[in-house]
């Protein structure tokens, strides 16, 4: 299915994105996540529907292991609503064919007609909306 | 009569003088004398810690489904060393370079509270950004990265976490 913004994924659900610890900016004691987080060499950025992987618990349990074991490394979670995703103009969509056939699987994409930089500026947004998990 | 006067000087001469005079010593030139000049001229230690860096992420990148394709596209890596190479300025932060998800490559340099971000998209596209406090510095021209980085370096606490003093 081409891109688009699937309007079936509810506006109060929330996204669980894997986050790598070279994404991570500390600064004495705080920690928040970079832009590189949510910005894709191809616009498109592998999440997870919380509501259906169990919650950040479930995917703690059940996903990020899998993760974490083809990257060789550990990860971080960071979670961000939905509406944050929508409100920035970008495109959230279900793409189980990315990961083991799993519908829980979404990207969030820049639209047709959305330039590089608006994408960047976007997703940089987003990247200090999230929240980082413990 | 020339060749009669060198022929009578060369005579009163000890051998091994002779011999040295009409066999000039050729300069040898080493085969790896050029390559090392280029080295050399591409000797900044943030360039050479970047580049590197780049090379690094296109061996040992991995496709992880469900976190992204870490492997940055030969385009991508390709203009992002083109744009460090374009750069002149010796003296700079270390930049970091980090894989993003959908085969691109970011470039961060961080100088106190000002930040130039470096973007280079899958097709080979570059976005580049200068941040102050973490936001788009708007009042600054994005188009060269000559020009931001003598922004970054002019930051209040530029001189923290340099790499060189040259």
């Amino acid at each position: 299915m081409p891109p688009h913004d699937d309007l079936g994924i509810p506006n109060n659900g929330v996204l669980i994105r894997a986050v790598q610890a070279d994404w991570i900016l500390r600064d004495a004691t705080v920690e928040r996540i970079t832009s590189a987080t949510f910005v894709a060499g191809q616009m498109e950025t592998s999440c997870f529907l919380a509501d259906e992987v169990g919650g950040v618990n479930g995917f703690q349990q059940d996903i990020l292991p899998l993760l974490e074991q083809e990257l060789g490394k550990s990860l971080r979670i960071a979670t961000v609503p939905v509406s944050d995703v929508r409100a920035r103009g970008l495109w959230v969509y279900r793409k189980p064919e990315e990961f083991r056939g799993n519908p829980a699987h979404v990207v969030i994409a820049a639209p047709e007609g959305m330039s590089k930089s608006q994408y960047k500026k976007a997703a940089r947004s987003l990247a200090g909306d999230a929240q980082l998990q413990p | 009569m020339a060749l009669a006067t060198w022929d009578t000087t060369l005579a009163t001469l000890p051998p091994a003088i002779q011999t040295r005079e009409l066999s000039p010593i050729k300069q040898d030139t080493l085969a790896a004398e050029p390559y090392w000049a280029e080295m050399q001229s591409i000797d900044v230690p943030w360039k050479t810690a970047a580049l590197a860096r780049i090379s690094a992420l296109e061996i040992q990148g991995r496709d992880v489904p469900g976190l992204g394709d870490l492997r940055p596209t030969e385009e991508a890596a390709s203009q992002l060393r083109r744009c460090i190479n374009s750069v002149t300025l010796h003296s700079l932060p270390i930049p970091h370079v980090v894989p993003l998800s959908g085969r691109g490559i970011q470039l961060v340099w961080q100088s106190g509270a000002r930040a130039i971000e470096v973007t280079s998209f899958a097709d080979g596209e570059i976005v580049l950004e200068p941040l102050e406090n973490g936001e788009i510095n708007e009042e600054i021209s994005a188009d060269a990265p000559e020009l931001l980085l003598k922004w970054l370096v002019k930051a209040p606490r530029a001189h923290e976490g340099h790499a060189t003093a040259r």
